[in-house]
């Protein structure tokens, strides 16, 4: 559940979705769940002349199977405390939890 | 009148104009068996009321009216009028909650039946704006413009001086409807009650006694009485009727303002609201659309839900479970102090915080305790559920073909399975010859990606294999790779250690069994960093130190500012010391040379990777060392000097800018100590020797340690110059000026050609190098430093 983890500290981030389908949806993350199904708020296509009919949507759900990409803000990102939560995760799943 | 459900679009008034009451009821009413109605509101909530249906025509007598009261339009018109619809939205909103809610108040039924008798009767008020024969502000419900008894009585006796033929049928039912709203029923309507006094409601359909009712509360006894004895009529059986007992209510009159009865103003008002109301009745034909899946889930439904959501966040061992978020969250927190502070449950706090936003706060409105408070009792229960209940996952039914696999949240279904190497093949460790192993169809399988992910996948806690030292140092590739990562699972046991410290007594057991568990980590740590590994057994014309190995990863660069914060002084110099003696197998230093630049004509810097790690080390293990040594004594950086220079070769080492940053470091801290005199006599004739071999060795090489080429910050040079110069005697420092005269004059040169700020800059780094010999330069010229003061 590391990227759940990842993804809580990102609500009210701008990110970048890229949908298996080519469709790109910039906007702000509103929430996220376990499946990785994702609520985005002002959104906007990166292929408007692609997608016009997304111009007038607002606030969209994803359903976390057809993610391919999740472009992340390099700045909210912690990657030395994410390498840690990784080896955590490795060492939990290995049955040697920290504890 | 609109109250009543009528559609008047349905209605041509000029056709209807013939029409009487009697000739278009439909006699429903008197099918009804009415009596005991009274009390319906009260006993089956608004849904009584809504439950009847609409088709009732009414618009056919209340056209009638229309034109039988043309003059009422002089009529006081309320200025809530405009307001009204306004409050439409809002209504229909507590209708929704309210029926949600159950809650059993009169008030909460007004406001019910207030949304929809109102969105029928704004289509009204839209549709009849040329009449403004009626006065929607009877039907209003809106608390807080309370007439008193006085006012209403005088609103009556003015209503009915100014329209006399009016009297009978507002004093028909006083007990049922107040004046006003009685006054639009043309007279033939009122009659009937009269005629049948046992039944005094039967003419009109219970829909349309009810929500006048309701909205406007009951005329209170007296004022019925007031009206009796105006009248001089006997309706006693009517005073006495169904709805008298409800006196209590009565006092809510429904409001009106004062009199302002100009028919422009009530255009005008109307020509306002025209838009607003289009808006609103859309919004609330929405909103009803909406409403209708209202109550699908009752409460405990929806606590389930919540409960079975928040069992698949909750642990009760978040710091594994939810690391990231837990220590991120602590960071920001820490960044911005008026963020609270997390606490025990708190991922179900982010949860609710997230889920309160949704539903507008008003799912616990009226409860005591905060929402919070019940939700993380709801955790607590839900963690205690889950553990008594392992989740089992696979549930095999006797007789079924499948198997029914249930994953959570914190296990889903996984797409890729990946075989462990102790279920695949035994005892394989990183030494045996896997092929040798492996049946021809795994040996395909080794191939694949993801069979390779597995030793490093699954096994992280035990990636050991070159647990002992000659495996390590052999030629392993991954072995300081797996020595990393067993630094890191160690350090990270550590941390978690620390973290865990108990807060009791420090001579309590439980501090003391704390301590141990900290002395066996930090020497399981040591042990792991493998700085006490014989160099002997690493010879070889390529073999580096296994810590020195380390340093050349990212991460086992990263490693070194963690441990130092729990080693002890010794261990620090240890390594320090380990990394001077080894300086030149470090791959910052063997790949960091401009020397073996120089040959390549297309780009005259280092790989970009090279430089990225050149920066990293500067970043991370440069600091806690140079704290280190900053706070070392004279002998030991002495010492430490003396080590560097016998074991690498000097000229290679000034090349790089990391060596560079170590000698630099090593020189000032020396020359430092012994300006401020604290030296013995032994001690500074020992670091003037090692300072001239030092010198010796620089000698003939200083023009190579600039980079090679000019776009490159070259200050780190001059600074490196500098200490040299603050610590070489005056024919050192002639040698000196002499060997990089070029780069000097270059150095001027170029910044000539620079913009200002940049020529300001490259001459600023070139007198850090000459001021300490006295010597200041321009872009044009070198002088003494005392001159231009």
């Amino acid at each position: 559940m590391l990227f759940f983890s990842l993804f809580k500290t990102l609500v009210g981030q701008e990110v970048t979705i890229e949908l298996k389908n080519d469709l790109s949806i910039r906007g702000t993350l509103k929430s996220v769940d376990q499946y990785m199904n994702l609520k985005l708020d002002n959104i906007t296509t990166l292929d408007e002349a692609s997608f016009p009919h997304l111009c007038a949507v607002r606030n969209i759900f994803i359903r976390g199977s057809v993610v391919r990409y999740v472009h992340l803000p390099v700045n909210a990102v912690d990657t030395a405390l994410l390498e840690d939560a990784a080896r955590r995760e490795a060492m939990t799943q290995a049955g040697t939890p920290v504890k | 009148m609109s109250f009543f459900g009528f559609d008047d679009k349905s209605t041509d008034i000029k056709d209807t104009k013939e029409y009487t009451f009697d000739d278009t009821y439909d006699g429903l009413g008197q099918q009804l068996q009415e009596s005991g109605d009274d009390f319906n509101d009260e006993t089956f909530g608004s849904f009584a009321v809504n439950d009847v249906g609409k088709d009732f025509e009414f618009g056919l007598s209340s056209s009638n009216a229309t034109d039988v009261n043309n003059n009422y339009q002089q009529k006081p018109q309320s200025s809530s009028q405009a307001g009204m619809p306004s409050l439409q939205p809002i209504a229909s909103l507590w209708g929704a909650a309210d029926q949600a809610q159950k809650l059993g108040t009169n008030e909460v039924f007004d406001n019910n039946n207030f949304d929809h008798n109102n969105y029928d009767r704004s289509t009204f008020e839209l549709n009849n704006s040329g009449h403004g024969n009626y006065d929607p502000t009877n039907g209003t419900g809106i608390p807080g413009k309370i007439l008193s008894l006085e006012e209403v009585e005088a609103q009556l006796r003015a209503a009915s001086l100014q329209q006399p033929q009016f009297q009978q049928p507002l004093l028909s039912m006083p007990g049922q409807f107040p004046p006003h709203q009685f006054q639009q029923f043309p007279p033939h309507m009122q009659f009937p009650p009269l005629s049948n006094p046992n039944e005094p409601n039967f003419q009109f359909p219970p829909q349309m006694m009810q929500p006048p009712f309701q909205q406007m509360g009951i005329p209170p006894m007296p004022m019925v009485v007031n009206q009796h004895s105006q009248s001089g009529q006997s309706i006693s059986q009517n005073s006495n009727g169904p709805h008298a007992p409800q006196t209590p209510y009565q006092l809510e009159q429904p409001n009106r303002t004062p009199v302002k009865s100009l028919e422009e103003i009530r255009n005008q008002d109307l020509a306002m609201a025209a838009a607003e109301q289009d808006k609103a009745i859309r919004k609330s034909k929405k909103m009803s659309e909406i409403s209708k899946y209202n109550n699908l889930m009752n409460h405990k439904d929806k606590d389930y839900v919540m409960r079975m959501q928040l069992a698949q966040f909750v642990t009760d061992d978040s710091y594994n479970e939810d690391f990231y978020y837990r220590v991120h969250t602590a960071i920001q927190s820490r960044h911005n102090p008026q963020q609270s502070q997390i606490s025990n449950i708190d991922i179900a706090q982010a949860y609710v915080f997230q889920q309160r936003g949704n539903n507008r706060g008003n799912r616990y409105r009226g409860r005591n305790d905060s929402p919070l408070e019940r939700l993380q009792q709801q955790v607590q229960r839900a963690v205690a559920y889950v553990k008594q209940h392992p989740k089992k996952n696979l549930f095999v039914f006797e007789g079924s073909l499948g198997n029914i696999t249930t994953t959570s949240g914190k296990a889903p279904r996984q797409a890729l399975k990946i075989k462990k190497p102790s279920e695949g093949i035994p005892s394989l460790t990183s030494g045996d010859n896997l092929s040798d192993l492996l049946t021809p169809t795994e040996k395909s399988s080794v191939s694949s990606p993801a069979f390779q992910l597995s030793p490093e996948s699954n096994s992280s806690s035990n990636f050991n294999p070159p647990s002992s030292a000659s495996r390590n140092i052999g030629n392993d590739k991954k072995g300081p790779l797996y020595s990393i990562e067993k630094v890191y699972s160690i350090l990270l046991q550590l941390e978690n250690t620390e973290r865990t410290a108990p807060q009791s007594d420090p001579s309590s057991d439980e501090f003391k069994e704390w301590q141990d568990k900290m002395r066996s980590l930090l020497e399981e740590l040591w042990d792991a960093l493998q700085i006490m590994v014989p160099f002997d057994a690493v010879e070889g014309p390529s073999q580096v130190h296994p810590f020195i190995a380390m340093l050349s990863y990212n991460k086992g660069m990263k490693l070194i500012p963690r441990i130092f914060r729990h080693i002890n002084k010794e261990q620090r110099l240890t390594i320090l010391t380990m990394i001077v003696a080894h300086m030149s197998s470090l791959e910052v230093i063997r790949q960091g040379s401009y020397t073996t630049v120089e040959n390549n004509e297309q780009s005259n810097d280092l790989p970009l990777r090279v430089r990225e790690a050149i920066e990293l080390f500067s970043q991370t293990v440069l600091p806690p060392l140079v704290h280190f040594i900053s706070d070392t004594s004279y002998s030991i950086v002495v010492g430490l000097l003396g080590i560097l220079m016998d074991r690498n070769d000097i000229s290679y080492i000034a090349t790089t800018k990391t060596g560079l940053a170590f000698l630099t470091v090593f020189i000032s801290r020396a020359e430092l100590i012994s300006q401020e005199g604290n030296v013995t006599q032994s001690e500074l004739e020992l670091w003037n020797t090692t300072f001239d071999n030092l010198f010796r060795s620089l000698h003939g090489h200083l023009s190579s340690i600039f980079p090679s080429s000019n776009n490159i910050d070259d200050s780190y040079v001059w600074q490196f110059l500098a200490s040299v110069a603050l610590a070489a005697k005056l024919e050192h420092q002639r040698i000196m000026v002499d060997e990089v005269r070029d780069s000097i004059f270059g150095a001027m040169n170029e910044a000539k050609l620079l913009s200002p700020e940049h020529s300001h800059q490259k001459i600023a780094n070139l007198n850090l190098f000459l001021n300490v010999m006295g010597l200041n330069a321009t872009t044009t010229e070198i002088s003494e430093l005392k001159i231009n003061e």
